[in-house]
C-alpha cells in the first residue's frame, strides 16, 4: 500500500487506481464500452435494419456494394413515390426530394430447375414449373447462376461457364451427395441495359421516360437495377461485413444482435444480484437464529403451494400469494403451542443454505431449456430462467461475506445504538458486500451472455411480442448453416463469432481485473 | 444399443455385480488380514489419476467390439466400487458419515429434480397437443387416454414416479410413434458415451500434461503459450469453436468430414477436440496452480534432498497434491460437458442423445425432453457423488470440515 500517511483513500479510489495499472483489465473495459456503445447506437451507425432483407442479393462478401434500391419500386405520374416505412436511409435519400432520378436496368428471366444428384453425377434435370424434363443446362459467362439446396439450406456462390447434363459429372462447388438441388438460372432478356429517367418535382413524379417513350406508371424490381443516379450522383449501398443468405446486412445484424445479447446479460445479472444478495444476506444474518419444525414445514409448504398456484394462476400472482401465506405462517406457526412444531430443527441460515445445496445439484441448463419449451420463448421467461441459474453462487458469496462482517465491531456498535434488523441488514451489511458483488456480477454477465447464446444456438431464440430477437448465438448458428461445403459464405459465421469472442474475452479480463483490484488477496487464484 | 441390448439380464446382473462388489469391499475393510483385505490394501491411490485416462482409452479401443468395451467399462466401475467401499469403511467414522450423508442426499435431489421437471412440463400453459392442428374431440380424447393425460395431475405424477422407480420407464414419446423414451435413450446413448469418454480422455491427457509442464517451467515461453491457449479455450464457447474448426479443417483444408458419424477415428477427432477444449483448458490451469502450490512445500524439498530423480518426484510426490483441484473440478465438469455435447452433437451430426434432446426441445416432444433431463440429471448426480467421495478420500480436510 503506497497511500501516504494522512491522506486517507477510500476503498473505491484505491481499487480504481489498481485497476488502472492492470493493462488487460483496462483493455477489457475499453472494448466492452466500445462494443456496448456500438450496439446501443446501432440505429445511428448502420442504415440497415437487422431484419431488412434484400433477397435478390443473396450472400455477398465483406465490402460488397450495390445500387441503392428497394426490392420493388413503383412510380405513378402525378403522385408521390410510395415508400415502405423502414428502408435504408441512402435509398430514401435517393428517392425523396426533387431532382432527376436515373435507373440503368436490365431485364432478367428466371428459370428454376430441379436436379437430382446421385454419387457425384446428375441423375435428372427438370424444370420446376411444369416438371418438364430438360436435357442440359448451359450456363455461360453472361448468365447468372444461382444454386440453392432444396432443404432451404445454403445458396451458393454464383458459378459461371458450366454445362450440366443428364448423367453428366457435377462441376466444382456443388454438393455431391445424393440430394436434390434447386437451381435458379438468371438470364438477361435484352442484350443491352436500358436507361430510365424520372423527374420529381415538389415530391410528385413529373414524368417517366423509358427508351425515348413517356410512361404513366413504372414498376421496377430491385434486382434489375444496375445503377441508380440522382442528379448525376450515383447512389450505392455498401455492406461493410457483407450480406447473409437473404441479403441482410451482416454488420447491422451483429450490432443489433449485440444489443440483445448485452441487454439480456445485463438484465439477467440484475435479477441475479437482487435475488442473490438478499437471499445470501439473510442466510448469513440468520445463521444463528433457530428454526423450529413449524417454520420449516411452513416454508416448504408455502414453496410447494406457490409452485402449484403459480402455475395455475399466472406466475407472479401465485407466488406473491404463496409468500404472503408463507410469511404469516412463519409468524404464526412457531407461536402455536404445539410442542412438535416448536422443537428447533436447525438454524434459519443453515436451512436456507440446504435449499441452495439441493438447487445447486440440479442440472440447470436442461431445466432452463425445459422452461423455455413449456413456457414459450418470451424474453421475460428467459430473464427469470437465467436469473434462477445464477443467483445461487451469488447468494453463497454474499453469505460468506455477511458471516464475517457480522462479527465486526461496527455491527456491534450499530446494534448498541438501537438499529433494527432491517437497518443493520440494508444499511450496514449489504453495502459492505458491494465490492464482491460487483466483481461477481461482472463475471456473471459473460456467463449469462454465453447461456443465452447457447439457447439461441440450439434454436431457442428469444421472442418479444411475437418477433424473434436474434442474438449473437442465433447469428452464429445461422452462419454455421449458411456455410457451403467448400467453406463459402464464411463471413456470415466469422463476424458474429468474432464479436462474441472479443466481448466475452474483455468481460472476463475486466472481471478478473476488478477482482484483483477490489480484493488483492485473491490475486492469482483461478 | 447398449441399454436395450443389455435389457433385463444386464440390469439384474449388473446390480448383482455391484452389490457383490460392495460386499467384498466391506469384507476387505472389516478383515484387513483376509484374502480380499490384503488384495485391496495395496496402494492404488497414487495410480488412479494415471490409470484413469489409460483405462478410458482402453474402453475406446474396445468400442468396436461392443461386448468387450462394455465389459471393460463395467470392470472399471466394479473395481472403483470395490475399492471405494473398502476405503470408505477403513477410513473411519467421519468418512462413513460423510459418504452416508451424500448417499442419502442424492435421492432427495433426484426427487426434487423429477418433481420440478414433471410439474414444469405438465402445468405449462397449453397441453402438449394444443399447438398442433385442432384434433377431433374424439381423437383428442383417445390420444389423451393413451398417454394417460385424462387423469388428474397428481395421479399422472404418481404413475410417472411409479413407472420410473419400478421399471425405469420414462414413458412414451409424443412425436416418434410407438417409441418410448427408453428406446430413444438406448439407440442414441452409444455415440454420446463414446464422444464423452474420448473427450474426457483427451481432457485429462492434454490438460494434466500441459499443466504439469507449465507448472514445472513457470514463466517460460512454453508456460505463457499454453496458458494463452487455455485462456482462449476457456473464454470461447463450444458453439463458436466447433463451427470454426469445421470451417478451417473440414471445409478449407479438407482433412475431416464436415459432419457425420461413419468412419471412426476420423469422424471422432473434431467433435472430441471441440468438446474437450474448454475442459482441457480448465484442467491445465488447475494443474498448473496446484503444481505451483505444491512445488515449494517442504516434503518436495525433502524428496529433492534425498536425491530422487526429477521424474519420480513429479509422478510420485507432487502429482497427488496437484490433482486435488482437478478431481474436484471433474464433478461439475461432467455437467458442463453434457451440456456441451448438445451443441457438439448438433454441429457435427453425431447421432447421440444430446441431439435427440435438442430435437425434442424444438419439436416440443415433452416426454422425451423430460425423460432426458432426468437422465442427464441422474448422470450428473451420480458422477458428482463419485467425485465427491473420491475427493474426500484424497483430501481429509473435506470430511472433517
Amino acid at each position: 500500500m503506497d497511500s501516504g500517511p494522512g491522506r486517507g483513500q477510500s476503498l473505491w479510489r484505491d481499487a480504481w487506481r489498481r485497476l488502472r495499472k492492470n493493462r488487460f483489465a483496462m483493455g477489457g473495459l475499453i472494448v466492452v464500452g466500445l462494443v456496448s456503445a456500438l450496439s446501443f447506437f446501432a440505429h445511428l451507425l448502420v442504415p440497415f435494419e437487422p431484419d431488412y432483407g434484400q433477397p435478390w442479393l443473396l450472400a455477398n462478401p465483406p465490402g460488397f456494394s450495390h445500387p441503392a434500391v428497394l426490392a420493388e419500386l413503383r412510380f405513378d405520374r402525378g403522385e408521390a413515390p410510395v415508400l415502405p416505412a423502414s428502408i435504408p436511409a441512402p435509398v430514401r435519400r435517393s428517392i425523396d426530394g426533387d431532382g432527376t432520378l436515373e435507373y440503368l436496368v436490365h431485364e432478367y428471366a428466371d428459370t428454376e430447375y430441379r436436379l437430382k444428384l446421385r454419387k457425384g453425377r446428375v441423375e435428372s434435370i427438370r424444370r420446376t414449373e411444369g416438371a418438364a424434363p430438360v436435357e442440359a443446362i448451359r450456363v455461360s459467362g453472361s448468365h447468372e447462376f444461382v444454386q440453392r439446396l432444396s432443404s432451404g439450406g445454403p445458396v451458393g456462390p454464383e458459378i459461371h461457364d458450366v454445362l450440366l447434363e443428364g448423367d453428366g459429372a457435377l462441376p466444382e462447388g456443388l454438393p455431391s451427395d445424393g440430394s436434390i438441388l434447386m437451381l435458379l438460372v438468371r438470364r438477361p432478356r435484352t442484350p443491352e441495359p436500358e436507361s430510365i429517367r424520372i423527374e420529381i418535382s415538389q415530391g410528385k413524379v413529373l414524368s417517366i421516360q423509358r427508351g425515348g417513350s413517356a410512361l404513366d406508371r413504372l414498376r421496377l424490381e430491385g434486382r434489375q437495377v444496375l445503377r441508380v443516379t440522382k442528379n448525376g450522383r450515383e447512389g450505392r449501398l455498401t455492406h461493410l461485413l457483407g450480406t447473409d443468405l437473404v441479403g441482410r446486412d451482416v454488420l447491422s445484424r451483429v450490432l443489433y444482435g449485440g444489443r440483445i445479447s448485452l441487454a439480456v446479460g445485463a438484465i439477467a445479472t440484475l435479477v441475479t444480484v437482487l435475488v442473490g444478495v438478499v437471499y445470501g444476506a439473510l442466510a448469513g444474518y440468520l445463521a444463528r437464529t433457530p428454526l423450529r419444525w413449524g417454520g420449516a414445514s411452513a416454508f416448504v409448504g408455502a414453496g410447494v403451494a406457490g409452485l402449484l398456484l403459480g402455475f395455475r394462476a399466472g406466475m407472479a400472482a401465485g407466488w406473491m400469494l404463496a409468500y404472503a401465506i408463507f410469511a404469516s405462517a412463519m409468524l404464526a406457526l412457531p407461536r402455536m403451542s404445539l410442542p412438535l412444531l416448536r422443537r428447533p430443527m436447525t438454524t434459519l441460515g443453515e436451512f436456507l443454505m440446504r435449499i441452495i445445496d439441493i438447487l445447486e445439484a440440479i442440472p440447470y441448463m436442461f431445466l432452463v431449456i425445459l422452461l423455455m419449451i413449456s413456457f414459450g420463448r418470451d424474453i421475460m421467461t428467459l430473464f427469470i430462467a437465467l436469473g434462477l441459474v445464477q443467483w445461487l453462487t451469488m447468494a453463497r458469496i454474499v453469505r460468506g461475506q455477511v458471516l464475517s462482517l457480522k462479527e465486526k465491531e461496527f455491527i456491534e456498535a450499530a446494534e448498541m445504538s438501537g438499529a433494527g434488523h432491517a437497518a443493520i441488514l440494508f444499511r450496514h451489511l449489504i453495502p459492505n458486500t458491494l465490492g464482491v458483488v460487483i466483481v461477481y456480477a461482472t463475471l456473471t454477465v459473460p456467463a449469462i451472455i454465453l447461456q443465452e447464446s447457447f439457447l439461441a444456438f440450439i434454436g431457442l431464440t428469444v421472442e418479444s411480442g411475437g418477433r424473434t430477437l436474434d442474438s449473437w448465438g442465433s447469428l452464429v448458428n445461422q452462419g454455421r448453416q449458411s456455410l457451403t461445403s467448400s467453406g463459402g459464405n464464411w463471413w456470415v459465421l466469422l463476424f458474429p463469432s468474432l464479436a462474441m469472442a472479443v466481448t466475452l474475452f474483455s468481460l472476463n479480463f475486466l472481471g478478473d481485473g476488478l477482482r484483483d483490484a477490489l480484493d488483492p488477496k485473491l490475486k492469482g487464484r483461478s | 444399443m447398449l441399454a436395450s441390448g443389455l435389457g433385463e439380464v444386464g440390469r439384474i446382473g449388473g446390480g448383482g455385480l455391484l452389490l457383490s462388489a460392495v460386499a467384498i469391499g466391506l469384507l476387505a475393510a472389516f478383515r484387513p488380514q483376509g484374502r480380499f483385505g490384503r488384495f485391496l490394501a495395496r496402494p492404488l491411490l497414487p495410480r488412479v489419476p494415471l490409470a484413469l485416462p489409460l483405462s478410458l482409452l482402453l474402453v475406446l479401443l474396445c468400442h468396436f467390439a461392443t461386448p468387450l468395451g462394455v465389459g471393460a467399462a463395467s470392470a472399471l466401475v466394479i473395481l472403483f466400487v470395490l475399492w471405494t467401499t473398502r476405503e470408505v469403511v477403513a477410513q473411519g467414522r467421519a468418512m462413513q458419515r460423510y459418504v452416508l450423508r451424500r448417499l442419502i442426499g442424492a435421492p432427495v435431489v433426484l426427487f426434487v429434480l423429477v418433481t420440478i421437471t414433471f410439474f414444469l412440463v405438465r402445468l405449462a400453459p397449453g397441453g402438449p397437443f394444443d399447438k398442433e392442428k385442432r384434433l377431433d374431440p374424439e381423437i383428442q380424447e383417445l390420444v389423451e387416454e393413451k398417454y394417460g393425460l385424462h387423469l388428474p395431475l397428481h395421479e399422472q405424477y404418481g404413475r410417472y414416479l411409479r413407472d420410473l422407480l419400478w421399471k425405469g420407464d420414462l414413458g412414451p414419446s409424443f412425436k416418434h410413434k410407438g417409441r418410448t423414451v427408453n428406446d430413444i435413450v438406448g439407440d442414441h446413448i452409444g455415440p454420446t458415451a463414446l464422444l464423452g469418454l474420448c473427450a474426457l480422455a483427451l481432457t485429462l491427457l492434454i490438460g494434466i500434461s500441459a499443466g504439469l509442464l507449465s507448472g514445472l517451467k513457470q514463466n517460460s515461453f512454453y508456460d505463457y503459450a499454453s496458458m494463452t491457449v487455455a485462456m482462449v479455450g476457456l473464454a470461447l464457447p463450444t458453439f463458436v469453436v466447433g463451427p470454426m474448426l469445421v470451417l478451417l479443417f473440414a471445409m478449407k483444408l479438407d482433412w475431416f468430414a464436415v459432419s457425420g458419424w461413419e468412419r471412426f477415428p476420423r469422424d471422432l477427432v473434431l467433435p472430441a477436440i471441440t468438446l474437450a477444449l474448454p475442459f482441457a483448458a480448465r484442467v491445465a490451469r488447475l494443474t498448473r496452480a496446484g503444481m505451483l502450490e505444491v512445488v515449494n512445500q517442504d516434503y518436495i524439498r525433502t524428496a529433492r534432498a534425498k536425491g530422487l530423480p526429477e521424474l519420480t518426484i513429479v509422478l510420485r510426490h507432487t502429482l497427488k497434491g496437484t490433482l486435488l483441484p482437478v478431481v474436484a473440478f471433474l464433478g461439475p465438469g461432467i455437467a458442463v460437458m453434457l451440456t456441451g455435447s448438445l451443441v457438439v452433437e448438433m454441429i457435427f451430426g453425431v447421432p447421440g442423445i444430446g441431439r435427440e434432446f435438442v430435437e425434442s426441445a424444438t419439436n416440443r416432444d415433452y416426454p422425451v425432453a423430460l425423460g432426458l433431463t432426468i437422465l442427464f440429471g441422474t448422470l450428473i448426480l451420480v458422477m458428482n457423488l463419485l467425485v465427491d467421495v473420491a475427493y474426500a478420500m484424497l483430501d481429509p480436510r473435506i470430511r472433517h470440515g
